[in-house]
Order: C-alpha cells, then sequence, then structure tokens
C-alpha cells in the first residue's frame, strides 16, 4: 500500500469515527481537527487496527504526533519488511 | 430486538455523540463508574437510539463514585436518573486485592465487597431509580492455574466472592438488578474482551467492541422493568420443530428424534418447553390444515411440546400476518409482545411488513443454530418471577376455550354464568405479596392510577390499619386465573380514598369489577365510612378505564388541571351490583 492510499484509508477511517470527511495533511495534529479528544483518539486508533488489521503497541497509543508520523506508523506496520 | 452483531461499536459510538432525536420522550441514564464511562455511555445512547429506547446520560468526573452519590446537591440527583449504570471494572478490583498480602486478602476484598454494597443502596436510594450493576468478570490472571479456584486468596476466588455479594445485595433491593457481565465476556470470547493497553491508556474495562453486548443487557433490563418485554412465541412448525412438512411427508416422515438433524429440533423443542415453565406463551401459527399440524403433537413419540403447552393453535391457510394478529387477539396481548418464528424469509418479511410491531429474527438454516441464534439475543429478560408465572400457559389456554364457549351463547349474561366463577377477595398478606408487586409493576391498561407501589410500601400497607389493601383472584371451570387484580383504599375520615385499582387484562368483560366495588362497599359499611372516592389518572395506555366510575354508578367530583377526574359514590345509596360470581374463602396454600 502506498503512502498515497494509506492517507486516502485513513480518511476514510476518520469520517467513520467522525461522522464528518477530514482532509488530512502530513503536518496535522489532533488540535487540528473538530472532536478529535481523548475519546475519539481511541476510537481512531481501533477503527485504523481494524481497517489495516494491524495492531499497535501501548507506547504508540499515547504518542499523539502528527498525521504524517501517524501514516509512517501504519505504512510501516501494513508493508512489514521481507 | 436487536442483534449486537449487526451493530458496530465505531458506528454505535458516533451516533451516541449525536444524542437522542427526541430529548424529552427519552429515558434519564447516568452511568457511574470504576472506570472510563464515555465509551460505555456513548455506545449506550447510540444503541438506545438504533433499537428505539432513546435516552440521555449524565456520567460523572472520572472514579467519583461515592462523592457523586453522597452528595445530595450534586448534578446526578438533579439529573433525576430513571436509570442508574454501575460499571465495574475487574482491572481496578485486581489491582487493590494484588497489592494486599496473600493473608489479608480475604478481608480486603469482603471491604472492597461491603464499600461496593453500600454504593449499590445509595444509588438506589435515589427516587424512582432502577439500578443496574455490572458484576465483575472473572480476571485472565491465575497464580495458581487451574488450582486457583481451591485458594480462598486467589483473585479467580475472591472475584466471584465479590460478584456473589453484588447479586446479594441486588436481591435484597428491588430496585437493583445485576447484569451477568462474565457471561457476556466468554461469550464474546475473553482474549479479545480484556485489552489492556485500553486499560492503561484510557481504563476501559474492555476493548469497545464488546460494549454493544455489554449495554444492550442494560437496555434489556431497563424495557423489562418499564414492562416492554416480550411474553409470547408464535412459531411455524414444520422445519421450526421438526424437519420436513407433516402434510408431505406424513407423520412418519418428519424428521424429529434422536438421528442426525432431529436431534437439533428435539433440542430446540426442550429449549421451548423450559421457556413455556417459565411463563413465556407459546402459539402455533402454522400453513397447514389444523388436523395435519397436531398430529405430531398427539402422536409422534418424539415429540417434546404437547398441545397443552400451545395457549393458542392456528393453523391454516391464511396469510401470517393476519394469523398473528388472531394470536395476539386471541391471547388479549399486544402484537409487540410476540416473537415471530419462522424458517421461510418470505413469512418473516411478510410479517415485517404487514405487522411491524411483531419482532421477527432471522433464523439460521441449520436447526442445530436455533437455540444459540436466539440466545444470543436475550429476547426474555425480565425483572421479576413468581410461582405465578409458570402457570400462565393455563391461564391463556384457558381464556382461548373460554372465548370458544362463549361464541355458543348470544347473551353475555348466560355465558358469565356458565363460567362458574368463583374470586377470593382478601386483605393483603405477605405469601401473596410478590404476585401483588408484579401486578402494580406490570399493570397498564386496567389501571386507574398507575401508582407503582414499591415491594417495601405495599408491605406496609399489610398491617396498617389506615389501609385498606386487598387482592383478588378469579377462578372457574375453565381453571384457576390466578391473583388478577389489586385495589387499595386509604381511610380519611368518612371517605375511603381508592388509591389504586387495578386488574389484569386477561379477566376483562367477566364483571369482576363489580364483584370488587360489591366487596368495598361492605368494607366501608363495616369500618362505618360513608364514602368511596376514586380517581382517574389518564396515561398513555390506560384509556380503557377512562369511564370506570362512571359505569360503576360513582359521581364526578372534581376536574384536575392535568386531566385527572375524582368520582364520588354514597355508600348508603349503593345498590350491589351481584354479578355471577361466587366469594370464596382463602385458604392457606401448603
Amino acid at each position: 500500500m502506498s503512502r498515497e492510499e494509506i492517507r486516502q484509508a485513513l480518511e476514510g477511517v476518520f469520517d467513520e469515527v467522525l461522522g464528518q470527511s477530514v482532509e488530512l495533511r502530513d503536518d496535522m495534529t489532533a488540535a487540528d481537527v473538530d472532536g478529535w479528544d481523548s475519546v475519539v483518539h481511541v476510537m481512531l486508533i481501533l477503527a485504523t487496527e481494524r481497517r489495516f488489521g494491524i495492531r499497535f503497541e501501548s507506547a504508540e497509543i499515547a504518542n499523539a504526533g502528527t498525521v504524517g508520523e501517524f501514516i509512517d506508523l501504519v505504512e510501516e506496520k501494513s508493508n512489514p519488511p521481507q | 430486538m436487536y442483534s449486537p452483531e449487526d451493530l458496530d461499536y465505531i458506528s454505535l459510538m458516533r451516533l451516541g455523540r449525536e444524542g437522542p432525536e427526541r430529548e424529552d420522550e427519552a429515558a434519564r441514564v447516568a452511568v457511574l463508574g470504576f472506570c472510563t464511562t464515555q465509551y460505555y455511555a456513548a455506545v449506550l445512547r447510540g444503541l438506545g437510539r438504533a433499537v428505539g429506547f432513546p435516552l440521555v446520560t449524565y456520567e460523572p468526573e472520572y472514579n467519583t463514585v461515592h462523592q457523586t452519590l453522597l452528595d445530595k446537591k450534586s448534578p446526578l440527583h438533579s439529573f433525576e436518573p430513571d436509570f442508574l449504570v454501575l460499571l465495574t471494572a475487574v482491572q481496578a478490583l485486581r489491582n487493590v486485592l494484588l497489592s494486599t498480602d496473600l493473608g489479608d486478602r480475604a478481608a480486603r476484598a469482603e471491604q472492597e465487597s461491603e464499600r461496593l454494597a453500600s454504593v449499590v443502596r445509595l444509588a438506589s436510594e435515589i427516587p424512582g431509580v432502577t439500578v443496574v450493576v455490572n458484576e465483575f468478570v472473572l480476571p485472565y490472571e491465575r497464580a495458581w492455574g487451574n488450582f486457583s479456584s481451591r485458594v480462598p486468596g486467589s483473585l479467580q476466588a475472591l472475584v466471584r466472592q465479590t460478584n456473589e455479594r453484588l447479586r446479594q445485595v441486588a436481591s435484597e433491593l428491588n430496585n437493583v438488578y445485576t447484569v451477568d457481565t462474565d457471561y457476556i465476556a466468554s461469550w464474546f470470547g475473553k482474549s479479545a474482551w480484556f485489552d489492556e493497553r485500553l486499560w492503561f491508556y484510557s481504563k476501559s474495562f474492555s476493548h469497545p467492541e464488546a460494549l454493544p453486548r455489554v449495554a444492550g443487557q442494560a437496555i434489556d433490563i431497563f424495557r423489562a422493568v418499564k414492562g416492554k418485554g416480550l411474553k409470547c412465541i408464535a412459531m411455524d412448525l414444520d422445519n421450526v420443530l421438526w424437519g420436513g412438512t407433516v402434510g408431505d411427508d406424513g407423520l412418519e416422515g418428519i424428521r424429529l428424534g434422536e438421528l442426525g438433524e432431529g436431534e437439533a429440533y428435539v433440542q430446540f423443542q426442550i429449549w421451548l418447553k423450559e421457556l413455556c415453565d417459565r411463563g413465556i406463551i407459546l402459539a402455533v401459527c402454522s400453513k397447514n390444515d389444523d388436523d395435519k399440524a397436531r398430529e405430531p403433537f398427539r402422536e409422534h413419540p418424539d415429540m417434546v411440546l404437547r398441545e397443552t403447552d400451545i395457549s393458542c393453535f392456528i393453523a391454516n391457510w391464511n396469510n401470517k400476518a393476519d394469523n398473528l394478529r388472531l394470536v395476539a387477539q386471541r391471547l388479549n396481548i399486544g402484537l409487540d409482545s410476540i416473537v415471530f418464528l419462522d424458517d421461510s424469509p418470505f413469512e418473516r418479511n411478510l410479517v415485517r411488513e404487514l405487522a411491524p410491531a411483531a419482532c421477527v429474527p432471522e433464523m439460521p438454516e441449520d436447526p442445530a443454530e436455533f437455540v444459540p441464534y436466539i440466545e444470543s439475543l436475550n429476547l426474555f429478560e425480565t425483572a421479576q418471577f413468581s410461582p405465578e408465572d409458570r402457570k400462565r400457559t393455563d391461564f391463556y389456554r384457558a381464556n382461548v376455550l373460554r372465548e370458544d364457549e362463549e361464541a355458543r351463547f348470544t347473551n353475555v349474561d348466560e355465558y358469565l354464568a356458565s363460567l362458574q366463577m368463583e374470586a377470593i377477595f382478601e386483605r393483603f398478606d405477605d405469601l401473596h405479596l410478590p404476585r401483588i408487586a408484579q401486578l402494580v409493576q406490570r399493570t397498564n391498561q386496567f389501571n386507574l392510577t398507575t401508582i407503582r407501589h414499591s415491594a417495601a410500601e405495599l408491605k406496609e400497607f399489610v398491617d396498617d390499619p389506615e389501609y385498606f389493601p386487598f387482592y383478588v383472584t378469579l377462578a372457574d371451570r375453565f381453571g384457576e386465573s390466578g391473583l388478577v387484580s389489586v385495589v387499595i383504599g386509604r381511610a380519611e375520615g368518612d371517605c375511603l380514598d381508592i388509591i389504586t385499582w387495578l386488574m389484569s387484562c386477561r379477566v376483562i368483560s367477566r364483571r369482576l369489577e363489580e364483584f370488587v366495588l360489591d366487596r368495598l362497599v361492605e368494607v366501608a359499611t363495616n369500618a362505618g365510612i360513608g364514602k368511596l372516592r376514586g380517581r382517574y389518572v389518564p396515561t398513555k395506555k390506560n384509556d380503557l378505564v377512562a369511564t370506570h366510575y362512571e359505569k360503576l354508578g360513582f359521581r364526578l367530583s372534581e376536574t384536575f388541571p392535568d386531566e385527572s377526574r375524582s368520582w364520588e359514590l354514597s355508600v348508603r345509596d349503593y345498590v350491589p351490583a351481584q354479578p355471577p360470581i361466587e366469594r370464596r374463602v382463602a385458604q392457606l396454600e401448603p
């Protein structure tokens, strides 16, 4: 899955959780998205896990970085090194 | 009915964040917990909205259960909850217990149990509230492996004890119910239920994916408490109670018994029989010739259900929606209290289309999956159980026979006289209190004031000389109808105020209310009281009795702003109605 495909799929996940479409940019953080509170954060994590068939570790759940970092993490987990 | 697996937790949470469509009709639910409550509360709201049980929630700050309950000025009390859900987290209990020395642990667990019991008691004291407590899920940690349950200080043993204590408290308080959360977690799968990451990060007691099932239990209990439970299973026969078509395959050709899929049908019937014995009414709704449909009940050696288990047997070639309405009419119950079971998707859809109030679950193709599937829907939640429930099948069956009899008469009085009715009219006693309490909670239609006296209140009436609390039972040549009416008077000077008068719908049109009035007048006369006063308080459901007092000869004395009306009757001028009902003296039941 390419980085761009992941971004699009993640936009679907945000839509599913928030009920509104969000355009995701790499430099965004939780503060930039309406409704992204601590409960929604967990829901986004879980919905992403379900969408990509991956699992985040505790430290990754707690570490709320930028959208770009999150996409990197999803990319790394969904395309494990051969 | 809803099927939690159809309901996705993420969409439910999103729905729950939107709030109810109509706030004025929504139940008010406080959610308190020793964990994060937001996930649960959002799913509960979403589910309520999805299944037509709209609700609004109140949640106090994180982990402030005790303070919130104790502080009478807290927003919880001004929220005036109809329901209070108390969430537990075994993860929190675990940490308390494991940090205590093994030798002191049992005492510590006892302490925690008592603290919890006092929280539950406090919650139950909120006026008008029903409390739902989630029991602890048994933890996955077993320091002694399988031997753990035999070690008194083990986590497994102590959590079991704590749950026992919770159930005990609930059984002592009439407005507290427990959710068997461990059952739900086991069904869901404990390895998926426990997600320690989410406990550490956000104090969530389970993976939120399990929440629709957990929240569903609370809504089931809410419904049961509100008297909206399901009462009757109306079922098809071919490929539901046996394999094959009895009309085509004949008695010998149907698959029922120990071989192959036949055993699955036997098992399904055993399950239905258990529900029937518990008081769920069974009805047959089949496209068949009547005699063909009855043949297996009469002659097949492997049938578990007998004709006497079926309160209403309808086998003809009319459409099933009409037949289902006929079942409702003959049993005198609402279409919305009937579950329709049919293997044919065509019939299920027809009923969903033409009789949408009925509850129509899917049916698995494989009969071996009938029971597990229907069980997963938890259709038959109940808020109480009394020995009277077990007789219900006979009551309803007798009612149907009675109606057949009625059709033979052209004159109602002759028909009523032919029934040879006998009634008991006695002051409340402890023996009958559970059934009295049940009627008081459940009766909606023939209920003049719809005051839901608590069990404790009812008990106080027993010996209070100011009160005149009576129960009424009815029997006739078709059988016992059981305890079917309650009337409570309160003496106020020269007036007997009838604060409660209610009657079960299954004995309507039998002139029992006239019999009761005759007795009330006798009671008043003996007590030297000159006047009876009754009040009709209209609700959405008690239109049936709007003219109750008028019909009985009372005079309208006052109309109140809430449209309730007060009626009076002079004892001296009253001419007894003397309906054809013999008064029988109560004998103590063995």
